[in-house]
């Protein structure tokens, strides 16, 4: 027994302040309003210096560090506004877990952030981002491509400027193709057939290489694979699972049977980026599926073995269907809701993702444009053959504009790579993705 | 029985009997007096600490039972409400979490425990290079965590790594992060490699302190090696391996930088920590409330484990006196 006469009555009388204070937090943490949070702050180019934060993780494919030269330029043309960049994580969730515990805590900066395409609607139903379109022209808009505007969308607000449009290609071994007189593969069925005559011909190690591990780029895998079989995650909705029925099943079936088979190195369940493109740059892999900024490191001889044979052409489709499903990527520019640089922040923004900025940082960091008239016209296509095979892909969004996407995803994901990593059955996994995905939806999972 | 339970009792009554006899000839209002001042000069210490555990503590609670509204100004919380400890309990993935923690800790202290004092006695029977075999034992526990789980990946990548290579050199096809078992294992691997060095410096502190004529003594009488370990050295390091067990279960327990590193949590959820998906709902899900709750029960768990460790290793240690 410890002595309750001695220490008891103090330390009682602690625990009651220290309650009293979490009430009286938790009671100013209900005395909230909605209101709009910029309110009263003029959307012009202030006249006094002021100096915005822009954070933002390294984009651009290569070339120059396109956040170093656009900051330059942009104070140059614009001597009252200094831009600080912060440079985030190159880890999405990392970056996103520290913007989210920043912005909820009420902090001002950054004024401006890069985010993925695929936060808007958890940003905007979390009140870490405005809602930009309220600040610009009514066309603004209008020149983006729709399925990027609709991504960076949340009931019916936008809340992202498109700043890189990002989408995945199919990369080749043209050396190869040539020398067996193949032509590049339009659809899985050739991507498979393709490898086998590779792979025993003793060219190659492998088929395909892509990302399997248990992350966000699985989901993106798996969308491209059940879009192009003719189904989805969700309905058009977003309501309602569809993972489990049958394009769904056919689409991971097929995903199995090429690891099944050996078309697929052995650790694909293990691979993220990095590691699927080091299995095709070491010449292993005959196939990669990759985001565009592959493509410069596939033909930098010094870090790729097979620099200068590379083609890349869009993504495949299945035999009998003509959906070439790309799953599109790349970076929104967000606002934060605390900013006290409004009228700096849209300045900022507006510019770089005006034409012209976009034009020359596709040229000086090697970026898809956003804006459909940059992104289409001749001498943008010129630059890269990425650039160029990009209107072959029919581009399919996640299904981001739920708020509740990151447990869809985490849903998907995690069961889609049980069944690559041999651990279950697709018709298994598919039924437990389902359930996921619907209490995700629900609101009612971890 | 009786003896032991009674034992420490005395010596506690003393000391507050002591505390009393000093006091008493103070008057009431000398002692009222320092007991002010002695409020006062503590008031820093309490605040700061009020301020970084307790109400950060009470805050979660708070949280757990709530519905958390985020919004431009911040977040409300509304409730009180169950629901987020409904949605813990209903779970596959927290169940999947606990039980992997659960045995993680189980094994990689266990483990730690016996090679540590292993470790420990030879180290302690060695005459020359102690030092220098101590520093060298050191350098995995010296080094941080996030950069030895990303050595360790690289050594078990699939495609690279030098561990896969060694694999497929013998025959053994497996992808080592790659699949739950080897995974699990691996993750293991590289918490007993870093750890148990710091076991060993613990035992080995404790090991010093045994006075070396018991060893004398139960050798004239015809104890072997193994006898005097059991009889002599176990016994006497309880207490030493009661502390570091309780400081391993509670590093243990809330394991996050290693499978971060080493495997996100994967394959599946198959290395899935209650800290990773604690902050994962709380930071990645936006979540709030179920990620206080995570943390609540984790934090709960903890404690448990701790006092009932405490009380069976203070019992031990009662034994041992009697």
């Amino acid at each position: 027994m410890r002595s309750p006469s001695a220490d008891g009555p103090p330390r009682r009388g602690l625990q009651k302040a220290a309650l009293a204070l979490a009430v009286t937090t938790v009671l100013a943490g209900c005395a909230t309003d909605h209101a709009d949070p910029v309110a009263g702050q003029s959307t012009d180019v202030p006249d006094e210096p002021v100096t915005i934060t822009w954070q933002a993780a390294p984009f651009g494919n290569r070339g120059d560090d396109a956040r170093v030269w656009l900051v330059e330029e942009f104070e140059r043309l614009h001597p009252t506004i200094e831009v600080e960049v912060v440079s985030a994580p190159t880890n999405v969730d990392t970056n996103r877990a520290g913007l989210s515990t920043q912005i909820m805590g009420g902090s001002s900066t950054p004024d401006i952030y890069n985010g993925d395409v695929a936060w808007s609607a958890q940003m905007a139903d979390a009140g870490l981002a405005l809602p930009v379109d309220e600040y610009l022209p009514d066309d603004y808009f209008d020149g983006f491509d729709p399925a990027v505007v609709e991504a960076a969308s949340y009931e019916g607000r936008t809340y992202g400027v498109p700043l890189t449009l990002d989408q995945s290609f199919l990369y080749y071994r043209a050396d190869l193709l040539e020398e067996h007189g193949l032509e590049p593969p339009t659809t899985w069925e050739e991507v498979a057939e393709q490898s086998r005559l590779l792979i025993d011909e003793g060219e190659v190690d492998h088929g395909l290489a892509y990302q399997g591990a248990a992350y966000e780029g699985l989901t993106a895998v798996t969308n491209e694979f059940v879009s192009a079989a003719g189904g989805g995650i969700l309905d058009d909705d977003l309501e309602s699972p569809v993972i489990d029925e049958a394009p769904a099943h056919e689409a991971v079936e097929f995903m199995h049977g090429l690891d099944e088979e050996g078309l697929t190195p052995a650790g694909v369940s293990t691979f993220e980026e990095p590691e699927s493109l080091q299995s095709f740059t070491n010449g292993r892999s005959a196939f990669l599926r990759n985001w565009a900024y592959a493509h410069a490191t596939a033909e930098d001889p010094e870090m790729s073995e097979i620099a200068g044979d590379v083609g890349v052409t869009a993504m495949p489709a299945f035999e009998g269907q003509d959906t070439r499903a790309s799953s599109v990527g790349g970076w929104n520019v967000y606002l934060n809701p605390h900013t006290q640089n409004l009228g700096a922040s849209l300045a900022f923004l507006t510019w770089i993702t005006s034409p012209e900025i976009q034009s020359e940082t596709a040229e000086r960091s090697s970026t898809v444009p956003t804006l459909d008239s940059v992104r289409e016209s001749e001498e943008i296509r010129a630059l890269s053959p990425v650039i160029d095979a990009a209107p072959d892909n029919d581009l399919v969004s996640r299904p981001t504009s739920t708020p509740h996407y990151t447990q869809v995803s985490q849903a998907v994901f995690s069961n889609v790579n049980a069944v690559l990593s041999g651990t279950e059955e697709t018709g298994d996994a598919l039924g437990e993705a389902r359930g996921a995905v619907q209490s995700a939806l629900d609101g009612r999972s971890l | 029985m009786t003896a032991h339970t009674q034992d420490p009792a005395p010596a506690r009554a003393t000391g507050t009997e002591r505390v009393r006899t000093a006091r008493s000839p103070r008057t009431g209002r000398a002692q009222r007096a320092a007991t002010r001042t002695a409020w006062v000069y503590l008031t820093p210490t309490l605040v700061v600490v009020g301020a970084v555990t307790v109400f950060p503590v009470l805050f979660s609670l708070a949280m757990s039972f709530s519905h958390v509204n985020l919004s431009y100004s911040g977040f409300e919380l509304e409730g009180p409400t169950l629901d987020n400890y409904v949605a813990l309990f209903t779970s596959a993935r927290w169940y999947s979490a606990l039980a992997f923690t659960l045995f993680y800790t189980v094994v990689t202290v266990a483990v730690e425990l016996a090679l540590g004092t292993l470790v420990a006695l030879v180290l302690e029977r060695l005459t020359a290079g102690r030092g220098w075999l101590m520093a060298l034992l050191l350098v995995p526990w010296a080094m941080i965590t996030v950069v030895s789980a990303q050595l360790w990946a690289f050594m078990l990548n699939s495609s690279y790594g030098v561990v896969s290579w060694f694999f497929d050199l013998v025959g053994l096809e497996v992808v080592i992060l790659g699949e739950p078992a080897p995974a699990v294992a691996a993750v293991m691997i590289a918490d007993i490699w870093k750890t148990t060095p710091f076991v060993a410096i613990i035992v080995l502190a404790g090991l010093v302190t045994i006075p070396r004529e018991q060893y004398e003594a139960a050798s004239i009488d015809g104890a072997g090696a193994w006898h005097s370990f059991w009889r002599i050295t176990l016994p006497q390091l309880t207490s030493t391996l009661a502390i570091a067990v309780l400081f391993r279960t509670l590093q243990s327990f809330g394991v996050f930088d290693l499978p971060f590193v080493m495997t996100g949590g994967g394959p599946g959820t198959a290395t899935e920590p209650l800290a990773l998906l604690g902050w994962r709902v709380m930071f990645q899900s936006l979540n709030l409330g179920a990620g206080a709750a995570v943390a609540v029960t984790t934090g709960g768990i903890v404690l448990v484990i701790c006092l009932l460790a405490l009380k069976l290793f203070r019992a031990q240690v009662g034994e041992v006196r009697r």
